[in-house]
């Protein structure tokens, strides 16, 4: 894969090049993956959701000005397109900020896989997996994808207050579950 | 003392707190049991969040994904000058002979008020204007204009074949 930046590869393709689209694909195709797997919950989906992201992007590259970087533009198609996959297949979407009763699904998560000690990344990996969309998202684009709050909150069209309140309210809710069951110890 | 709040303690976590607050917070982390654990347990939530592993694709979808984008038209900046200027000398060449036939058709009609001047005109018009047009693509002339033509068809000729081929080399690239 040629060393080239994300803007670069864009004016290339821009120009004609139509091969080094492959450049932002290699780059984007695995975290952007990530990110649908944990939002629609099934791998299949997924990976044909992010397909037609990228050909979203691929026919929107005109309009991109480089007002941001590409990869907060890019996630912003992939999060839209991932919330119309959910409608459409009717999924219970929640609102931006409405209460949600985490710690009794991931404490359900919890007590049916009877997790080994050993496996307890694996365990923290399944309880992200029962988060609501949004949440899930938040912490893939934050922690897996590095963006900032202002980053996400761009890709989400939602305030900064509010990426930081479901960012918080996520990782609170694992504490929670973490200090309840007395497993500081047994992570560290 | 401060109220430790959870959310006081994630912006401690992302080092968003004032010099006063972080002050606060440590003093209560190196005093306060509890408080250390609810710490402890936000901290390992952060690093097992910061270490989660990135799933793969499967193989093949580059190339698959590639097979679906729509052929993208562009014609390059040095393609639309090139075509630009030569759109610019054939106009120019049409215009010069439209002048020359006019300036000679002009000259030669002698005015005339009345109607049947009016249709004399005409007739003239026409008659000096065949002439003009056999005089200007007689013998040398023609062969003055067509080299030109032929010349400028012969030069778009070899750049928009190479144009051509630079396109396809992009294609297979």
């Amino acid at each position: 894969m040629r060393n080239i930046s994300d803007q670069e590869a864009i004016e290339s393709v821009k120009k004609g090049n139509q091969a080094d689209y492959s450049i932002l694909v290699e780059r984007y195709k695995n975290k952007a993956f990530s990110l649908l797997r944990r939002m629609l919950r099934n791998k299949f989906d997924a990976e044909e959701v992010l397909q037609d992201c990228f050909l979203k992007a691929y026919n929107s590259l005109n309009s991109f000005k480089g007002e941001s970087k590409f990869s907060t533009w890019f996630y912003r198609i992939v999060y839209n397109t991932a919330l119309t996959k959910l409608s459409s297949k009717k999924r219970k979407i929640e609102t931006e900020m409405s209460s949600i009763d985490e710690h009794l699904n991931l404490e359900s998560v919890y007590n049916s896989n009877n997790f080994e000690k050993e496996d307890l990344s694996v365990m923290i990996n399944k309880l992200i997996d029962q988060l609501p969309e949004k949440h899930s998202a938040i912490l893939n684009m934050f922690y897996m994808n590095e963006m900032t709050c202002e980053e996400v909150s761009e890709a989400m069209n939602i305030s900064i207050s509010n990426v930081k309140v479901l960012l918080y309210r996520s990782r609170n809710t694992l504490k929670d579950l973490i200090i309840k069951h007395n497993l500081t110890e047994e992570l560290i | 003392m401060m109220n430790i709040t959870d959310e006081l303690l994630n912006k401690y976590l992302d080092g968003e707190l004032n010099n006063q607050e972080t002050a606060e917070v440590n003093s209560a982390l190196s005093t306060s049991e509890e408080f250390r654990k609810r710490y402890n347990a936000l901290r390992l939530v952060h690093d097992r969040l910061s270490k989660m592993e990135v799933e793969q694709v499967s193989s093949g979808f580059t190339s698959k994904l590639m097979g679906r984008l729509p052929y993208r038209v562009k014609v390059p900046r040095s393609q639309m000058y090139f075509i630009a200027s030569i759109s610019f000398v054939i106009v120019v060449i049409c215009l010069g002979i439209i002048a020359y036939l006019t300036s000679i058709v002009a000259a030669s009609i002698p005015e005339q008020s009345s109607s049947t001047g009016a249709l004399n005109n005409l007739d003239n018009f026409i008659a000096v204007f065949i002439s003009a047009m056999e005089k200007l693509f007689r013998g040398k002339n023609l062969s003055i204009i067509g080299s030109v033509f032929s010349f400028g068809i012969l030069i778009s000729g070899y750049f928009f074949f190479e144009y051509q081929k630079k396109a396809k080399a992009n294609l297979s690239r």
